[in-house]
């Protein structure tokens, strides 16, 4: 992306009218804005717009075009439309003066000497209108078969193929050179003759003249010595929407080449919407708004991707909705985001939902009696954040996060023998419980060599052994980025090309592996030479990270290097978005391993920042994870309040999350004080079990290292299967099966039933019915029961505290399933 | 009394006649008679088709079932018979005389081919969600699409499966039975019982039965007194979502609808003697019942495995079995349930909405093996397809003389997803949130529906 350069000026003559009138002026003023910064066209008859913008605080973004007024100087150079574009009439050097109510403005610009028309590229001028008529579309010519005989490139990776397909087979019916208008290539998309997918294109459109002119000029293939795209640059950078505004907005994309002439690609890129709840945006780049919130719009030009936002405030209220608590820099800017919103914020949670959700999110386990009397007897003034610290020291934080990376790094006896597992969730777990700096643990596991069982990390390259995976799983891990895609083709959402995916895949052409001597024993070796060959080319790409130099002769160093050092933002943003999510129920960037242009974080300053602090804290996750969680913004509420109830991503109350599927077993265990067993496993992936004795009573599921440990209740809540490193292999979502079990199944009632629980001691007739309600209320929710909780549960208790002990036994074991399976207990909130 | 609700079928309107005169036919044919008192749930009026999805799990040969070839040498021919049919010049081996009495309700495509590894899990999946997995993603089972594009149409699930999921069948990887990228809201409902069994309960469907109504009132009860407590996060949609999920499972749990669509001692026993007192038998029967009020899908899986049982999987040696076993153990519960299952169908006019698909993952070997078996083949073997949209009695595609590849027109597994979604009246190349969002289409472009069913 080049840097966006905005020719801002104040206005102060503005009168708009406002709807409160106690806003702050000086903080909050109209801005016009007037773009491209500059322009560079290629010569006469080219034409580029000009954007005029008139931006208030809340406000739609308003075009002020038709009252400005355009000076080209010296005036020969060209004209400018009352629309605001110009066309270029003769080569030269000048500035287009911009004149609105008094203030001016001015735009650089310069005019080559190559006519339009002239020099029609193939690679600049007819792929780019093949992808966005959607000729090489995956659901026409760009499929893997094709469609009727043609057969193109999906949205044009193979410019060498497109041309040989379009000028060198069906006998050259597709381009006739004597006759251009005879071409097939126009006949068929022009409607002139049957064409399966219909008329797509105008005669009168100014990219068929342009087809004709390619065709004219030899149809010319792509060359070296062209001149290449180099930057794309999408105009406004962000604007402010509101579904009542009455006209669409309009956009300028403008591409900038290696010889420095910039063009008005508007009509020739494809545009994209994140969130078409907020806004939609057609094909001729016009955004219009539907909701409130803020979306990312993407235009999409010759492999390359700009992105802007828009932002659609709630209806001003006649008074500002008051701002939360501020307890760190996070606060501000999630604060920032929310007032540009109008969203009203919730307020600060109970110390006991505090207790609770700290506890689930830090350690994985739900807060135990003696933690409720222990976080009771702390100072109030500071009590929170002494048992954020408290909570990280803990060894439960230690099994809940090494578990976390047991998913990300895929650790299963489906994939690697049982001692390869232990060894690899070892290092892991040494590795967090020391708190370790996280780039040199994944440093250390990139460049691991030798035995798998002595270093862990060795495992990750023994379960991807296809360098393609291996470059997949790799680009999730540890960058959060997905490229599989440009495995076979240029990424369609994503500047990643086919060659760069092949060029980071041979980083790791050279790791080969031998048998040790030990049982289970492999042994990875570099060797010295080996390569990965490109696809398609069937030639070795020069190794290199994605877009980071060429590596030396130690390419998994050089490797792990660039990747965790400070320049590569990726390494530090997908780190701390994963931390964010695991804390906030939602990363800034959403999914957590999804981090592209295209799909940019909802809080990019936060994200930036929160990655310069953990590149600071010497890539410290407690750092980050006590930052994150003194935030009032982790410690708000989850109860809306009126005017953000439907706000599932700016924070303004916290988010429910349900409890993992580990998580909430173990919470069955921890409550009734019945643990569970795990006793046999599925190793190699397949459907048959065996019996596994690793696992001593007590264990709890939080802990096992394994996905292939037997668990009825682990597969209907959604555990990972760890078969590809990918966040959505974890399921979070509630189903029927799930009520089904949690309510009628096994796994809790067979612990209700259970004799050497607590309910055994909860029943007994020397206890009193009240006790076991505060102990099941405080052990599972974290809080004593309410009155109204009381009033109509206790009478049932004490009905049958004059039974039978086995009565006594039933209505307790009955009060427990009602907690045990009521929404407060399964979700975090 | 022959009919129980002429009007329903009046709401078809293709190919009335033909059904009606059909109904008639068969009810004799049955030899059954319907009291009045027998009320029918009314079934689904609101114009959507369904589907019966039969999994031959194991690879029925193609030669010994729907594509003799009478004139090939005797070690590929095989020791079955040729015969006609109820549709002239369509034939098939004699051990499926129920079946070819009603070949004018069902289609063969003879040219279905796969190029993947000859294993049973490499075909579970392309049969079921019209793909090959790669890269560790899992695309979604047809019936799976159907509940997430549609949704269920009352407390019954939209996509019930049966008896069990697939198990062991040697390949190790997944057999193409969830919901995969669609996320586990879509995963089918997984009955986990089998239908046949005298004590037939389906897990966790019901409380436990050590719990007396007493108890279970009490539970709910109690339950919502602490629900109470978290009515005013309701606002927020996940909330919402868990209590939908809740409140769906209580319905299931609690409606005597439930209880009554899964209850198949409510069908009379000369009913469930059609069927056949066997496991598919049972399933195909369970599945009308739950098409009727109101399933959108259910697939029954015919075996689990490979290995403990037999099955089609006849490679002639231990553990498996051989051709002539196969004629014995396994064919004729399928004779008997799939006629059974069409003309029931049939018979209640749900047959012109609800498509019927029986098909195996491959084919077998045309020469037959040392062990008197015949192995995997995937390159070539024939399905059945019926019902909805679906014209019978036709044949689709031809093997070539030996039975070894496609003929002409070769299907592939996509099209064979294309089709069933085609028949449901869902575009199969449309769009759906892949993994990470990604767009991805039900079924790839290049795998249209097959036409010449249509």
């Amino acid at each position: 992306m080049p840097h966006s350069t905005i020719v801002a000026i104040l206005l102060g003559c503005f009168v708009f009218g406002f709807g409160g009138g106690n806003l702050s002026k000086a903080a909050e003023s109209n801005l016009l804005e007037i773009y491209p910064p500059n322009m560079h066209l290629a010569g006469p008859g080219h034409r580029h717009g000009i954007l005029v913008l008139g931006k208030y605080p809340g406000k739609p973004t308003v075009s002020l075009v038709s009252k400005a007024t355009f000076l080209v100087e010296p005036p020969a150079l060209g004209t400018v439309s009352k629309t605001g574009e110009f066309e270029a009439k003769t080569t030269g050097k000048g500035i287009v003066r911009i004149g609105i109510e008094g203030k001016e403005s001015i735009v650089p610009l310069e005019i080559g000497n190559t006519p339009l028309g002239d020099k029609v590229s193939f690679t600049n001028d007819i792929l780019p209108i093949l992808t966005k008529t959607g000729c090489n579309s995956g659901s026409c010519h760009g499929a893997l078969a094709g469609k009727g005989s043609l057969k193109l490139s999906l949205r044009g990776y193979n410019p060498e193929a497109d041309h040989h397909v379009l000028t060198g087979q069906l006998g050259g019916r597709r381009i006739d050179k004597e006759n251009p208008r005879n071409s097939l290539l126009l006949r068929k998309p022009l409607g002139d003759i049957p064409h399966s997918g219909g008329k797509k294109w105008d005669r009168e459109a100014p990219f068929a003249h342009l087809v004709l002119r390619w065709i004219t000029q030899d149809a010319q293939p792509a060359k070296e010595s062209d001149i290449s795209i180099k930057s794309l640059a999408f105009y406004p950078p962000a604007l402010t929407g509101s579904p009542n505004a009455s006209e669409p907005i309009g956009l300028l994309i403008q591409a900038t080449y290696s010889d420095g002439i910039t063009a008005d690609v508007t009509s020739r890129a494809k545009f994209s919407s994140a969130s078409e709840d907020v806004c939609g945006i057609d094909n001729d780049g016009l955004v219009r708004v539907v909701g409130t919130g803020e979306s990312a719009i993407s235009a999409w030009y010759n492999n390359l991707v700009a992105t802007a936002r828009v932002i659609s405030p709630r209806p001003m209220l006649a008074t500002k909705p008051a701002p939360g608590k501020v307890s760190n820099w996070i606060d501000l800017e999630i604060q920032t985001k929310l007032d540009a919103l109008g969203i009203p914020v919730s307020g600060e949670c109970t110390d006991a939902v505090f207790l609770r959700r700290s506890t689930l999110d830090l350690c994985g386990v739900l807060p135990t009696l003696k933690d409720i009397e222990a976080f009771q007897a702390l100072d109030p003034a500071n009590r929170r954040s002494i048992w954020i610290d408290t909570l990280l020291a803990r060894s439960e934080y230690a099994d809940y996060w090494t578990h976390k990376y047991c998913d990300q790094f895929l650790v299963t006896t489906k994939k690697i023998t049982q001692s390869a597992v232990w060894a690899f969730a070892r290092t892991l777990r040494r590795e967090v419980a020391n708190n370790r700096p996280w780039d040199q643990t994944c440093r250390d596991i990139l460049t691991a060599t030798g035995s798998n069982l002595d270093q862990g990390g060795v495992n990750f390259f023994l379960m991807h052994r296809d360098p393609g995976e291996l470059n997949e799983a790799i680009s999730v891990t540890f960058m959060g980025t997905s490229i599989a895609c440009a495995k076979c083709h240029n990424h369609p959402l994503e500047k990643w090309t086919q060659d760069q995916y092949w060029s980071m895949a041979n980083l790791f052409g050279r790791v080969t592996f031998k048998n040790g001597v030990r049982d289970d024993e492999v042994i990875l070796i570099d060797a010295p030479a080996g390569d990965v060959n490109h696809i398609r080319r069937g030639i070795p790409m020069a190794p290199r990270p994605l877009d980071g130099p060429i590596v030396g002769e130690n390419r998994r160093e050089d490797f792990a290097r660039w990747l965790t050092s400070p320049e590569n933002s990726w390494f530090a943003k997908a780190q701390v978005n994963r931390l964010w999510k695991g804390l906030m129920g939602r990363g800034l960037v959403e999914n957590d391993d999804d981090l592209r242009a295209t799909n940019p974080a909802s809080h990019p300053e936060l994200l930036n920042r929160l990655a310069k602090e953990f590149v600071l804290s010497g890539h410290n996750n407690k750092a980050i994870l006590r930052l994150i969680a003194q935030s009032s913004a982790y410690q708000r509420s989850s109860t809306p309040i009126g005017g953000n109830e439907t706000d599932d991503r700016f924070y303004s109350h916290h988010f429910l999350k349900r409890l993992p599927a580990e998580v909430l077993l173990d919470a069955y265990s921890q409550v009734t004080a019945v643990p569970t067993k795990f006793e046999a496993i599925t190793p190699g992936g397949g459907n048959g079990s065996q019996p596994y004795g690793g696992y001593p009573v007590g264990t709890r599921a939080i802990q096992l290292p394994d996905s292939a440990v037997v668990s009825t209740f682990l597969d209907s809540f959604g555990r990972p299967e760890r078969n590809q490193a990918c966040s959505c292999e974890r399921g979070l979502e509630t189903t029927i099966g799930q009520a089904l079990h949690v309510a009628n199944g096994t796994t809790l009632n067979d612990k209700l039933k259970n004799k050497e629980g607590i309910i055994t001691h909860l029943s007994s007739d020397k206890s009193p019915p009240e006790l076991a309600m505060e102990k099941l209320w405080l052990g599972a929710l974290s809080r004593r029961p309410s009155p109204s909780e009381l009033a109509n549960s206790l009478p049932i208790l004490k009905a049958s505290w004059g039974g039978t002990p086995d009565q006594r036994r039933e209505a307790v074991e009955d009060l427990f399933w009602a907690v045990l399976t009521s929404r407060e207990f399964l979700f975090n909130h | 009394m022959l009919r129980i609700d002429t009007k329903r079928n009046a709401t078809f309107c293709d190919g009335m006649k033909r059904r009606d005169f059909l109904h008639a036919g068969s009810i004799s044919a049955l030899g059954l008679t319907i009291s009045p008192q027998l009320a029918r749930p009314a079934a689904p009026q609101d114009g959507d088709h369904n589907c019966i999805f039969l999994f031959l799990v194991g690879g029925p040969s193609h030669i010994d079932t729907f594509d003799p070839k009478p004139n090939a040498p005797e070690e590929i021919r095989g020791p079955f018979k040729t015969i006609s049919t109820k549709v002239p010049g369509m034939q098939i081996t004699e051990i499926f005389p129920r079946t070819a009495k009603l070949t004018d309700h069902f289609s063969i495509v003879r040219s279905v081919y796969h190029t993947a590894a000859a294993v049973h899990d490499t075909g579970h999946q392309m049969m079921q969600t019209g793909k090959l997995f790669a890269s560790g993603i899992e695309h979604p089972h047809v019936g799976s699409m159907v509940s997430y594009l549609k949704g269920s149409r009352n407390e019954l699930p939209a996509h019930v499966l049966m008896p069990r999921p697939i198990g062991r069948t040697g390949g190790n990887l997944p057999h193409g039975q969830t919901a995969g990228f669609l996320g586990k809201s879509h995963d089918p409902f997984v009955l986990n019982a089998d239908p046949a069994a005298k004590d037939f309960q389906i897990p966790d469907l019901l409380p436990p039965g050590y719990l007396p109504p007493l108890r279970t009132d009490r539970r709910r009860k109690l339950r919502d007194v602490v629900e109470e407590q978290f009515k005013e996060l309701d606002k927020t949609a996940q909330a919402k979502q868990l209590d939908e999920q809740f409140q769906n499972a209580y319905k299931l749990i609690s409606s005597p609808k439930t209880r009554e669509s899964f209850d198949l001692d409510k069908e009379p026993s000369s009913i469930r003697e059609r069927y056949g007192r066997t496991r598919f038998g049972q399933s195909c029967l369970l599945a009308r019942r739950l098409i009727e009020r109101g399933v959108r899908f259910v697939t029954v899986n015919m075996f689990e495995t490979v290995f403990d049982e037999v099955t089609w999987d006849i490679h002639g040696s231990r553990p498996f079995t051989d051709i002539s076993e196969m004629s014995r153990l396994v064919v004729p519960s399928f004779d008997q349930g799939y006629s059974a299952l069409l003309e029931d169908l049939g018979q209640r006019g749900l047959l012109s909405t609800t498509l019927v698909t029986a098909m195996g993952e491959f084919g077998r070997t045309p020469k037959i093996n040392p062990a008197g078996g015949r192995d995997h083949h995937p390159g070539v073997w024939s399905i059945l397809m019926g019902g909805s949209r679906v014209q019978g009695g036709r044949v689709v595609g031809q093997s070539d003389e030996l039975g070894y590849a496609p003929l002409n027109r070769p299907v592939s597994p996509g099209e064979v997803a294309s089709t069933i979604l085609h028949s449901l009246g869902i575009a199969p190349h449309q769009d759906v949130p892949g993994p990470q969002n990604r767009p991805v289409p039900l079924v790839d472009y290049h795998a249209p529906a097959i036409r010449e069913l249509f």
